[in-house]
């Protein structure tokens, strides 16, 4: 190990290409960290992205594996490609079975640069696979069909499993995926620890948007939802640590195969300062803030239609979504359209991207409607502001406001919100003890610099092959 | 010769094959000779009501996936969505919330693109109706929303009315036109509009008359009305469940 600890993070669609949470999270991360190397080994769909970060100065290697750049490779020895396919045979067995296999021996056998891809449809007993999958799948539809289906669910497995990963002294994976089937190569063959980090369920985030599409039906789509599960299980099954942002997340990796004693809760922590020292005033009106960015995931819509119903019963009540509007521009048009339907022009503003400090100073409650989260920290930097708040019940909410029925609410209720922020507006004394606590709870468990720093002492415990002091 | 008699055996060979998840995949099964008779029996006789709990959440999907709904199955699903989404298992609740959404982007889409057409021709009396239509149907999948529901039905009465003012007011437009009123709890409205066309002897006229005799809490008239109807002999599926409740038809 070299004096300086050297940290390679595996990422897949986000840092530093896209803005975004995770990104936001990756960043600051690096940025903490000063006494770490970072070596970034990212994968990208194509080359020579636009860097939406300046890198920090401890970032001292950046690869990136380009998924749409092949090279043509098999391997001359027939012994060698038959070792392979008998390998990959059984594998694909005990994924029939729906048990994990070692991919140890696959990997050895495969040396860096070598893609798989060529030798599947050349050499026989791929070939056979491909065919006997077909059968057994999918034997009504033209095989072409199957084919594609086949070649565009592997070709990425066999980018990853081709590539070689830079050196590290540990390897950390920011979601299962092709990044953690990359941090599982890169640990078979390197010989370091993994650790892996998941915002949200990866397996579980692409079901979705497998299932919203319709350009993927029937068995293509189990296909890609049985990949996507057995790439998480595998990453699952071959990390050193496995950390999510809370406790309902890390209850589901269990279920799906995550040894519980490596499984671990690291919650994302925000600035203490920047917003507990944001000075309350009490403004005419009352204020209903959501900060979000306007896509349908956070369901904007469920936010108008409780804006209409609250506008009834609170007449002085005014709304504010803070956040930009440019990401979906056919869903921005649906909901003002929506805003002008209810006749709520007056009443209800679209902020565009704003500093939200100036928000938190005079809102009365800060909404949070989305139909997924995983932890949102809009709600811990409105406590921490003390503003206090009514959400829908997914991913961490419901820990965050203390299980409190009184604030939360099934997704698309907009009459169970509208009764939260009644709540809210019928109670400002119990508020005053709720929003007391809920300030303190964030200062004393999300804050950022502890988060980060709980890192640092990660790496350096899984390097140093000592494990991690919780 | 004897008939052969279908034989269920193909379940407990067919763990590993190919299983079909409809009865058109199995149909085609059957075609390309990959499977045999019993698949298709059993998927194309297999009813199981799409709100028996627990859920068939993937029949529930291809059910959503069909473009050509009636408004009654997407209330239906409407009402199944919210059930789900009351589940704690976040998957199960997100599933539910994706659902409902894709049900009212559908009907905003139908309703923008009414719209937009409506822009080019304002006097379009069929797309005024099913302009009305679309936001009455919003206002039914909405119910539970007080607020919203209110908005709806009276998005809808404004476009009605519009029909009126252009006196191109039919029967269809009518039925629409006192259904919302009843909706909006317009009871007395409801039932002058009901008085005053001349569609004497058509059992839907006559049968909304006594629903709104019902909420008008005239009890005996309700009962005149259903005894009325029961002298038609082509009456419609909701008509004869409610002649069966109020005379034994």
């Amino acid at each position: 190990m070299s004096e300086r600890l050297r940290v390679c993070l595996i990422l897949e669609g986000s840092y530093p290409f896209i803005t975004g949470g995770v990104s936001s999270w990756v960043h600051q991360l690096i940025q903490r960290l000063p006494e770490v190397d970072f070596v970034l080994y990212t994968i990208s769909p194509k080359k020579d992205q636009t860097l939406s970060y300046e890198l920090p100065e401890n970032v001292v290697e950046h690869v990136d594996l380009v998924l749409s750049e092949r090279k043509k490779s098999s391997y001359k020895s027939l012994y060698r490609k038959k070792k392979i396919f008998k390998e990959i045979v059984e594998m694909h067995k005990l994924f029939m079975l729906n048990t994990v296999p070692s991919i140890d021996n696959l990997i050895n056998m495969m040396e860096p640069g070598y893609y798989l891809y060529y030798d599947s449809v050349k050499q026989r007993e791929g070939w056979n696979l491909i065919v006997e999958n077909n059968v057994k799948n999918n034997p009504i539809y033209p095989f072409s069909d199957y084919f594609w289906a086949w070649k565009s669910t592997h070709d990425m497995i066999f980018s990853v499993m081709g590539f070689e990963a830079p050196d590290a002294d540990v390897y950390h994976a920011i979601s299962t995926g092709y990044a953690g089937l990359a941090g599982v190569v890169a640990k078979i063959r390197k010989g370091k620890p993994l650790i892996l980090t998941e915002h949200g369920l990866y397996h579980k985030e692409r079901e979705i948007e497998i299932r919203r599409t319709n350009l993927i039906r029937g068995y293509q789509r189990d296909m890609w939802i049985k990949i996507y599960n057995m790439l998480s299980k595998l990453t699952y099954k071959y990390s050193d640590l496995i950390i999510s942002l809370f406790e309902y997340n890390r209850e589901k990796q269990i279920e799906l195969g995550a040894p519980e004693e490596k499984t671990l809760v690291i919650p994302n922590g925000i600035d203490i300062e920047r917003f507990a020292s944001i000075k309350r005033e009490k403004r005419e009106g009352f204020h209903v803030g959501l900060v979000g960015r306007v896509v349908p995931i956070k369901d904007i819509k469920t936010f108008i239609s409780t804006a209409k119903i609250i506008s009834k019963e609170i007449p002085e009540s005014q709304f504010y979504c803070i956040g930009p509007t440019d990401e979906d521009p056919g869903y921005f048009e649906d909901c003002k359209l929506l805003v002008k339907s209810f006749h709520l022009e007056n009443k209800f503003h679209f902020t565009g991207k704003q500093d939200v400090r100036k928000y938190y100073s005079f809102l009365d409650v800060l909404m949070l409607t989305s139909i997924r989260e995983a932890q949102p920290l809009v709600l811990l930097e409105g406590f921490c502001s003390g503003v206090p708040a009514v959400a829908t019940r997914v991913g961490n909410v419901p820990e965050l406001l203390d299980y409190d029925d009184n604030f939360l609410a099934p997704s698309k209720d907009p009459v169970k919100l509208a009764a939260g922020v009644k709540y809210i507006y019928d109670n400002p004394e119990t508020m005053q003890g709720i929003v007391a606590r809920n300030r303190e709870k964030v200062i004393r468990f999300y804050d950022r610099e502890k988060v980060y720093r709980k890192y640092g002492d990660i790496y350096q415990g899984v390097a140093r092959g000592e494990g991690w002091l919780e | 010769m004897k008939e052969k008699s279908l034989d269920f055996e193909y379940f407990k060979r067919a763990r590993e094959g190919f299983r079909p998840r409809t009865a058109a995949a199995a149909l085609k099964g059957i075609h390309e000779r990959k499977l045999p008779i019993e698949a298709f029996v059993y998927l194309g006789t297999s009813v199981k009501p799409l709100n028996e709990k627990p859920y068939d959440l993937e029949e529930i999907e291809r059910v959503l996936a069909k473009r050509d709904i009636t408004v009654d199955t997407y209330i239906l699903l409407n009402r199944i969505f919210e059930d789900l989404i009351k589940s704690f298992d976040q998957e199960i609740a997100l599933f539910a919330a994706e659902g409902m959404n894709a049900i009212e982007d559908r009907y905003n889409k139908r309703i923008e693109r009414l719209k937009d057409e409506l822009g080019k021709n304002p006097t379009n009396a069929e797309n005024l109706y099913q302009l009305a239509l679309a936001y009455y149907e919003s206002a039914l999948l909405n119910s539970d929303k007080e607020a919203i529901e209110s908005f709806y039905l009276r998005e809808a009465f404004s476009y009605v009315k519009e029909i009126v003012r252009l006196k191109k007011f039919g029967r269809r437009e009518l039925l629409l036109f006192v259904n919302i009123l009843i909706a909006l709890k317009m009871y007395d409205q409801a039932f002058k509009v009901l008085d005053s066309v001349k569609l004497e002897g058509d059992p839907e006229i006559i049968f909304l008359k006594a629903k709104v005799e019902f909420y008008r809490k005239n009890l005996s008239e309700v009962f005149q009305y259903c005894v009325e109807l029961t002298q038609y002999e082509s009456l419609s599926e909701e008509i004869r469940r409610v002649l069966t409740f109020w005379v034994g038809y």
